[in-house]
Formats: C-alpha cells, sequence, structure tokens
C-alpha cells in the first residue's frame, strides 16, 4: 500500500497533530481505505483503553520519578545523563593508551576537557558499566556514551588479541568513511549496539575524538595502528584531542 | 517538581495513550506495554533536555519507545516466553532462512538476532508501513544506510521486500 500513511503519521492523525491539508487529505484516504480505517480503530481502541487508566499510571510514573534511583524489574537499562558524578565514572575507565600493546596500563585519567566515553554492556537482563580490566563474555552488546563539551568528531575500534581491529565508528561499511560527526556538546549516547564476537582474550577498545578543526582523515588514521596513534599523540592535532583505551578481557562462559 | 518534571506530565497526559498503542502494536502484551509507556516517560524525563525533535515530541518518543519495546522483547527471548504468555524450556529459535516473515511474530523472533538500529528500521519497514526515506528521516540516519540494513536483513533471513507478500 504505498499511498498509505505510516502507522506514525495515523497516530498524529487521532491526536489532532496533523496539519489542516494533511488532515484533510489522511480522512479522505482513510474513508477509501480499509486496511487504514481498521488501523486507525485499533489506535483508537488502544487510546480509549489506556485513558480509562491514565491516571493511575501517572501516579506511578510520579512515584518512580521521585524515587532515588528508580530501580525496576525487567528494565534496568539507564542512558546516563552528563553529570559530576557521570563524568567521574567515565573517566576512570579512561587510560593512557601506549605505543607498546602489551604494557600493562593501571586506570589513569588524561583528559585536558570535558570529554569522556562510557562504555555500557548488555547481558541478558543485567546492564553494568565495563570497568578496565573487566571479563566480559562473548554475545555481550556493548554500548558507548559520548560526554564532549564541544562539537567534534568521533572513531573507535576493537583491537583483539591478535591486534586485529573492527571498526566501531565509523560503520566500516558505510561510504564515505569518515568519523562520526557530534554537531553539538552534550551527553550522546551512540546509536549502534556491538555484539561480541566469540573469539576469547585481551582486546581493548580504542577511542579518539577531536574538535572539528581536525581533519577527519587524520583521525582514522591515527585508529588504524598502536603506531599510527602514538605518532598523532605526538603532533600538534592532538592538542584538539581526546582519547581513551579500555582494555577487558573476554571469556566463552 | 521541577520544571522537566511539569513537561514530562504533559508529555504524558497528552502521548502515553499512542505511546501504549504503540507499544501494545510491538510487544502484544498490554501488561508489558503498560510497563514500556512507564519506562519511555522515565528515560524522557531524563533525556528532556537534549532530545526534542522540532514542533512535535510524538516521533522522539516513539523512538524511545521502540528502543524499550526492544529490550523487553529480548529479556522475553531469553525467558523462553512464547507470544501467547507460555514459557518455554528454551527461548524461541532465530528465524531461519526463508522462513516467510509475519511481521510482529518475526519481531519478537528478530530482537534477538538483530542489533537495535536494524531492530527500528525493521519496525519502520514492516510494523509502522513507512518508506526508506521516512523511516531515514525518523531516526535521523541516511537513507543508504536504511537500505544497507535491509538488504542485508534480507539476505540473511531471506524475506521479502517489504510491502510485498511475504
Amino acid at each position: 500500500m504505498p499511498n498509505c500513511p505510516n502507522h506514525l503519521r495515523l497516530s498524529q492523525w487521532a491526536l489532532g497533530e496533523a496539519a489542516p491539508d494533511e488532515h484533510r487529505s489522511l480522512a479522505a484516504h482513510v474513508q477509501g481505505c480499509s486496511r487504514c480505517a481498521a488501523e486507525l480503530a485499533d489506535i483508537q481502541h488502544n487510546l480509549a483503553d489506556y485513558q480509562s487508566h491514565a491516571a493511575r499510571e501517572w501516579q506511578r510514573l510520579q512515584a518512580r520519578l521521585a524515587g532515588p534511583t528508580a530501580p525496576i524489574g525487567w528494565q534496568r537499562w539507564r542512558l546516563p545523563v552528563l553529570s559530576v558524578a557521570s563524568v567521574a565514572v567515565a573517566a576512570s575507565l579512561a587510560v593512557i593508551l601506549l605505543p607498546n600493546p602489551t604494557t600493562v596500563v593501571a586506570p589513569e585519567v588524561r583528559f585536558k576537557g570535558a570529554v569522556s566515553l562510557q562504555v555500557v554492556a548488555e547481558r541478558g537482563v543485567e546492564q553494568f558499566e565495563v570497568k578496565a580490566n573487566a571479563s566480559l563474555h562473548a554475545g555481550d552488546a556493548l554500548r558507548l556514551v559520548l560526554a564532549a563539551g564541544t562539537p567534534g568528531q568521533f572513531g573507535a575500534v576493537l583491537v583483539d588479541a591478535m591486534q586485529a581491529r573492527t571498526w566501531l565508528y565509523p560503520d566500516p561499511a558505510r561510504a564515505p568513511r569518515a568519523p562520526l560527526q557530534l554537531s553539538a556538546a552534550g551527553t550522546q549516547p551512540l546509536a549502534d549496539s556491538f555484539v561480541l564476537d566469540a573469539s576469547q582474550g585481551a582486546e581493548r577498545l580504542i577511542w579518539l575524538f577531536c574538535e572539528p578543526a581536525v581533519a577527519g582523515a587524520e583521525l582514522l588514521r591515527a585508529l588504524e595502528s598502536d603506531i599510527a596513534l602514538a605518532q598523532f599523540l605526538q603532533g600538534a592535532a592532538a592538542e584538539q584531542c581526546h582519547h581513551g583505551v579500555l582494555p577487558f578481557t573476554k571469556v566463552v562462559p | 517538581m521541577t520544571d522537566a518534571s511539569h513537561t514530562v506530565e504533559e508529555l504524558f497526559h497528552r502521548y502515553a495513550p499512542v505511546l501504549f498503542d504503540r507499544c501494545v502494536r510491538i510487544l502484544r502484551d498490554r501488561a508489558d506495554a503498560e510497563d514500556a509507556v512507564q519506562e519511555t516517560f522515565v528515560l524522557a524525563h531524563r533525556h528532556l533536555g537534549s532530545f526534542r525533535y522540532g514542533d512535535s515530541y510524538l516521533p522522539w518518543l516513539y523512538r524511545i519507545a521502540s528502543r524499550v519495546c526492544f529490550k523487553v522483547l529480548r529479556t522475553r527471548q531469553r525467558k523462553g516466553f512464547t507470544l501467547d504468555g507460555r514459557t518455554d524450556a528454551a527461548p524461541a529459535p532465530a528465524p531461519r532462512p526463508g522462513e516467510a516473515l509475519d511481521a510482529q511474530r518475526q519481531l519478537v523472533l528478530l530482537a534477538q538476532s538483530v542489533d537495535e538500529r536494524t531492530f527500528q528500521i525493521l519496525v519502520g519497514a514492516y510494523l509502522d508501513g513507512m518508506t526508506q526515506d521516512e523511516i531515514a528521516d525518523h531516526l535521523g540516519i541516511s537513507r543508504r544506510a536504511v537500505v544497507k540494513r535491509l538488504t542485508q536483513f534480507r539476505a540473511r533471513f531471506g524475506v521479502a521486500k517489504e510491502g510485498s507478500d511475504a
């Protein structure tokens, strides 16, 4: 049904949020389309159902919002917001990247500004922050939350025990190849999640954030090898960049 | 109550019913859908300052609700729940290549098999009836990214194009 409105548009129309001209065209369409008429009837049935106990649901939500951390049964996923506490926690995850990948590095902070990366893992119903030297499982899904005080560009790679690199950002299949562009400062949960494969051993997540003035190609080159990153960090562009390494061990449970 | 809470109250009374409809469509369980609406507004409250979509909050809330539903479906899968609420000894299997797509049923199964972004694209394409351009606009990604994910999905599971008989 190529001319049928999508469900979101029908819902907006049901709420009275359609523009006047769209309202007329949708009304005409629904009158002549049994499929859309049925879909609209479903929407209106569900609206009426919920509105019959919306006051109770609002009270329940108020209690959740008033609680300290609002723990909940099946849904414990929390997207962090920028705060002193979250930046401090995220900063503890960042360690200085040394050129020699075999060097054991204690968690340490080297930020020149308010830029940090938080890594959150999802395992079954459990979500937890990934700390340095954590033990992760094959199948764990990782999400990245970037907190940056300025707009900029971002790249990240996973380096496995065999020093093979898997690009997280940018998506290697996307062309043209360019760092992820972040047009505004703030805390931004990045869109994708990454499921760890079944290989085992020590791995590292390496990330690099640079202000817009730095060439995107230079940022990407820096993430292609440890040597390239070490050289990059010695150059002038590094003054406008922030980076970190999160080492972890991957096991098959 | 903070200003944000006031806004959440306004958003709740305006949009909670339609988000309930959205969650029922994906989850096919009214109790789970009510919980998903709650979680959607908890997340909206936390991110109200940074996520605004022009004059209408509904597309933004839709996206949050979809993410919440994705996690509910994954949890349901891991616990071995079937669509009718029975508990199986083992989680439902991933769809087999070539298996015909019954959009809602397969979305439950696919939540375990695809990443969240792909899941949101599939919901847009197969459940919400969005065009590829509409999906790209709704999710804030390129049309090329939508096409790529749909192509990969169809190739992996042998599924017909959205809008065709499958």
